[in-house]
């Protein structure tokens, strides 16, 4: 009996803090529910929204696979959307090419909202077209609020609103926008820079 | 009647314990545990700006991650094959402090190396975290 006392304790105790894992709101102003901040996990999950087999989820942050949501493609890659541990946002790009190069990046709901995720990912950096570079942004910032409006969607087929596919190397330079609830976001372009050796 | 409402807690006890059971389980299958093989070839090591770590030589390769304890900037792993002949297998790179992560083919007898970057303004050493996953 003590036992059976003990292990509903413990159990309890893990379904707390795996709920508390999982925030729905964050701070610095986005008290609001993830479908808010990402639209996309606002509709339910179709087969389209499933990732191809070669995408590792679980080696790319532990992305959960009902949660992926499909972003759109260009001539370079596909992207998703998808929940990591701890509730993370995650952005998945799957470049085009023999290399089957697939990247993500995951960010906390709070840091998502203040500079949403950016990643550069390929077989060759110093080889373009075998490279894609894309944004993932919340959905209170859009293209034009960066002034990539038509940069940004030069190329792009059915690309979600949120989502910001661009060239690699063609964008340079931070920008912060200030947001009516007084905080700001602040978008930072990523530069792939590894040396050969 | 004092044994079967002995019984009685003892079933609604069994009971109450599978359930919670029940619900740890559907709560950890829904959260898939991050299985993948891995090799820290940097485990927190402070690392200034620009400066590569490297993994060395490995058998199999299937992708990598990087992370630095950093507010800004940008980190990046790539896997390659060394010189002469050098090559990039993959790369990517995303702006801290999001861990940047990729995966590829399986590749063998190649290197995965990362650093950060920041237009040469980090003038100090955050702690960087770089994987091998095989």
């Amino acid at each position: 009996m003590r036992f059976a006392l003990l292990a509903a304790s413990a159990a309890t105790a893990t379904i707390v803090a795996v709920s508390t894992a999982l925030p729905a709101v964050a701070g610095d102003g986005a008290q609001k529910p993830i479908e808010a901040i990402v639209p996309a996990f606002a509709q339910p999950q179709t087969a389209s929204d499933v990732v191809p087999e070669r995408v590792d989820l679980v080696a790319l942050g532990g992305i959960a696979s009902d949660s992926t949501r499909f972003l759109g493609s260009d001539g370079y890659a596909e992207y998703w959307v998808g929940r990591g541990n701890a509730g993370n946002v995650c952005l998945i790009m799957a470049v085009k090419g023999e290399a089957q190069v697939v990247a993500s990046s995951c960010a906390t709901i709070t840091n998502f909202y203040r500079q949403g995720i950016g990643l550069v990912a390929g077989a060759d950096p110093k080889e373009p077209a075998t490279s894609a570079e894309a944004y993932l942004l919340p959905a209170d910032i859009t293209s034009d609020d960066l002034g990539l409006g038509m940069q940004a969607r030069s190329s792009a087929q059915a690309t979600h609103d949120s989502l910001i596919s661009l060239r690699p190397g063609s964008n340079e330079g931070v920008r912060t926008i200030e947001r009516h609830d007084g905080s700001s976001f602040r978008f930072a372009p990523v530069s792939a820079a590894l040396g050969d050796r | 009647m004092e044994k079967h409402s002995r019984t009685s807690r003892s079933s609604l006890s069994g009971r109450i314990v599978a359930v919670v059971f029940a619900s740890v389980a559907a709560i950890s299958i829904a959260i898939p545990a991050a299985n993948a093989a891995t090799y820290t070839y940097a485990n927190n090591v402070p690392t200034a700006e620009g400066v590569e770590r490297d993994s060395g030589m490995r058998t199999s390769i299937t992708g990598g991650s990087a992370a630095v304890t950093l507010g800004i900037g940008t980190q990046s792993i790539a896997t390659y094959y060394p010189a002469p002949g050098y090559t990039t297998v993959a790369y990517a790179s995303s702006a801290a402090p999001n861990p940047t992560v990729i995966s590829h083919k399986r590749v063998s007898n190649a290197r995965s190396k990362c650093s950060w970057h920041l237009n040469g303004l980090g003038g100090h050493s955050p702690k960087l975290t770089c994987k091998v996953i095989w």
